[in-house]
């Protein structure tokens, strides 16, 4: 086994144990972490940033060989990734002493024929840029390039992963949250019918009320009218049968009397019970 | 036991010889003053006794021993069921008619309870009905 054989080896299996940790994490946080402990075995570096792009927002992980950084960003891409997405071909140049605080944000230590590895990814709706800094000290050489496809297909996958579930879990919340609203709707809406639903009890027992006092107030009248009537309907049956002079003495002045009577009653119901329905009236505008 | 009913018995053939007495009970004078010419048209035999006061009747009844009542019921002392009440109450045993202008479906109902009302008349009374009242 030459060196070269046994240092693949090393590689794959250190990623393989990478791999199946990385499937056990779920925070951006613990693939952050994991990945720097691990980074080392895959091949030397002093810093690789990882940037994964969607429609909506753009995800990048830095790393150096002891520290681990990552954010949101809206926009911005540097001149080696504007060139990678131009043209989708791997750059691999050396880098001027300048350019190297524009891809990091790590202090690196003093560089010696610093130069730049980058590469373009395609996953559908994720694209990928991932560029190592690396000099003669820490060579990533052309030799590495397969290992750092297969980290890049993992790291890609798992934060989208995480990323797609968060988004769940927030689409869950607000889901959750508009339920809560809408039963928090529907309670005010009941109580709203439940105090309608009182409020027509009440007005219609009113209404029965009005209706009985009617009743009753037309029940008094009826009687009241009634007495005096009938006397009168008496004394005009009687008066058929008596003749001239006594109708005169005997019946007339009763007659008079109660036509009188009724006419006193009737009087003072009209204005007794224009009292009362002027009262109901008061009543119901209360 | 049987004195009290030899008695009663006596009595009764005693008050059918004698012209019967007929009390005429309400407020109005004028309903008085109607009922009793209308039984006299109707040649009902009987001494005729109005009542504006129903306490003075009630007074009177054990006295006079009416053989008919003709009751107002709607009148201001005591109505006609107190009335009614009181006959019950001192065993008074004429025979009641109910003469009112109330034509209600309860008052009539309520009549039932008294065994001493044999009529229910609305008013105006007319010969008619008085015919009816004393044939029966």
């Amino acid at each position: 086994m030459n060196f070269n054989q046994s240092k693949y080896r090393i590689t794959y299996e250190a990623f393989s144990k990478f791999s199946s940790k990385l499937s056990k994490a779920e925070t951006l946080e613990e693939v952050s972490k994991l990945t720097l402990t691990n980074l080392k075995y895959f091949f030397n570096y002093h810093s690789i940033s990882i940037k994964s792009i969607t429609r909506n927002h753009q995800l990048c992980f830095s790393f150096s060989i002891n520290k681990a950084d990552f954010y949101y960003e809206k926009l911005g891409l540097n001149i080696f990734e504007k060139r990678l997405f131009e043209r989708k071909v791997p750059i691999y140049e050396e880098l001027r002493e300048n350019d190297i605080s524009t891809l990091t944000n790590f202090d690196l230590p003093v560089l010696e024929e610093a130069k730049i590895y980058a590469s373009y990814f395609d996953y559908g709706s994720t694209k990928a840029c991932v560029s190592i800094i690396s000099d003669e000290n820490r060579k990533f050489g052309m030799d590495d390039v397969e290992i750092l496809r297969l980290l890049t297909d993992a790291f890609v996958s798992k934060t989208r992963q995480i990323r797609l579930k968060s988004e769940l879990e927030e689409k869950n919340e607000e889901f959750k949250n508009a339920i809560q609203e809408i039963d928090v709707k529907n309670k005010q809406i009941e109580s709203i019918v439940d105090t309608q639903k009182a409020i027509i009890k009440i007005r219609t027992k009113n209404i029965l009320d009005k209706n009985k006092q009617l009743v009753s107030i037309l029940q008094s009248i009826s009687h009241n009218l009634q007495e005096p009537l009938s006397r009168i309907l008496g004394l005009l049956d009687l008066s058929e049968g008596v003749s001239k002079d006594e109708f005169i003495v005997d019946i007339l002045p009763y007659l008079k009397e109660s036509a009188t009577d009724l006419d006193i009653i009737f009087k003072d119901l009209v204005k007794k019970n224009a009292e009362d329905i002027k009262l109901l009236s008061k009543e119901n505008d209360e | 036991m049987q004195k009290i009913l030899s008695f009663s018995q006596k009595k009764m053939t005693n008050s059918l010889k004698k012209i019967p007495t007929i009390f005429l009970v309400d407020d109005q004078k004028i309903t008085n003053f109607i009922n009793k010419k209308l039984i006299e048209n109707s040649k009902i035999k009987g001494e005729i006794f109005d009542f504006i006061n129903p306490l003075k009747a009630l007074r009177k009844i054990s006295q006079l021993q009416p053989s008919h009542i003709l009751l107002d019921l709607n009148m201001p002392q005591i109505n006609g069921w107190e009335f009614l009440e009181e006959m019950k109450k001192n065993n008074l045993k004429s025979k009641v008619i109910i003469v009112t202008s109330s034509d209600s479906p309860l008052d009539r109902e309520r009549a039932k309870d008294f065994e001493q009302v044999v009529g229910y008349k609305t008013k105006p009374l007319s010969e008619e009905k008085i015919k009816k009242i004393f044939n029966q």
